[in-house]
């Protein structure tokens, strides 16, 4: 198929099904670290979204498709926002790439001279900047 | 000889008498553990069927491994776990026999194998998850499997062992399975 000047071929199906199955894992561990740091019990999940303990075991044992609502609802009964980011493929594997998140926009929108103006509403990490200081 | 030096000879050897797994690397991901697979594995893992239920096992087992490869976090009682050989009382892990364990979409594979050294592992045989639940003595018999096909190749040589997670993963691993 041609666009414009490029010659587009079709993505092999074996390379989305790779991509789902990779995202897929991502979001599965992402969510079982964030278990793991919540303190939280399954019986506490179940409580806190009112639906069987079972349901959770199979979400947090990954024998239930998740969906973003399953995780948007984990999320939430774990206190956490659930992030979605498409990141570029280069930027893949490296460890100093970081999601900007709304918070990152307010910060940058609140400042006049385009510093990152901290505001106070998240720990600063230990050996940053000043110029993260609150403001 | 050792181990390495071996298996290293059937990865070179024309045609290749054990195959290294390398997933789809993006961006910066690199090697950072190996997997190496016997031939009919290897075959299984990455060639592309009709069937596209079987083509999305085959990618999730791919990821699986890819995962592993690539240093991701893996853990021992959900990623990955030794086998219990209930033959014995107590229950024995001395042979050193892993299952890998993708997850997610039916039907579930479990693929058996050993550590040749740290952060290398093998993979000898799969197994449907289906089967393996419908008798105990299924899980002995890969783990017979399993040491008859690491005996093909390394007669004489002893599967890498340890008594601690960071023994067999040197990083990233996290140590959650109770039983040992």
């Amino acid at each position: 198929m041609v666009a414009g000047n490029k010659q587009i071929v079709p993505i092999p199906l074996n390379v989305l099904w790779d991509d789902y199955y990779e995202n897929l894992h991502l979001a599965y561990n992402n969510m079982r670290a964030a278990y793991a740091d919540s303190g939280l019990t399954q019986d506490d999940i179940s409580v806190l979204l009112d639906v069987d303990k079972s349901l959770i075991s199979k979400r947090l044992n990954g024998t239930e498709n998740l969906t973003l609502k399953s995780m948007s609802h984990m999320g939430t009964a774990m206190d956490c926002r659930l992030l979605v980011a498409f990141i570029p493929y280069q930027y893949v594997g490296t460890t100093n790439y970081y999601v900007p998140t709304p918070h990152h926009a307010r910060a940058a929108a609140s400042s006049n001279t385009g510093t990152l103006i901290y505001d106070g509403s998240i720990p600063i990490p230990a050996g940053k900047s000043k110029e993260l200081e609150p403001t | 000889m050792s181990t390495i030096i071996r298996l290293l000879g059937y990865e070179n050897a024309t045609p290749p008498k054990l195959r290294r797994f390398l997933p789809r690397f993006v961006g910066h991901e690199k090697e950072h553990r190996k997997v190496t697979l016997v031939p009919d594995l290897y075959e299984w893992v990455t060639r592309s069927v009709k069937s596209d239920a079987l083509n999305q096992v085959k990618a999730q087992a791919r990821v699986h491994f890819g995962q592993f490869v690539k240093g991701a976090q893996v853990d021992d009682c959900h990623f990955m776990k030794r086998i219990e050989d209930r033959r014995q009382t107590p229950p024995d892990f001395s042979h050193e026999v892993w299952a890998i364990s993708p997850r997610f979409d039916p039907p579930q594979y479990r693929f058996f194998g050993v550590f040749v050294t740290q952060d290398w592992f093998f993979g000898c045989t799969k197994q449907s998850r289906d089967w393996l639940d419908q008798h105990e003595n299924r899980w002995h018999t890969e783990i017979d499997k399993t040491l008859r096909i690491w005996r093909r190749f390394f007669d004489g040589a002893l599967p890498h062992g340890g008594s601690q997670l960071h023994q067999y993963i040197s990083h990233n691993a996290r140590h959650c399975d109770g039983r040992w």
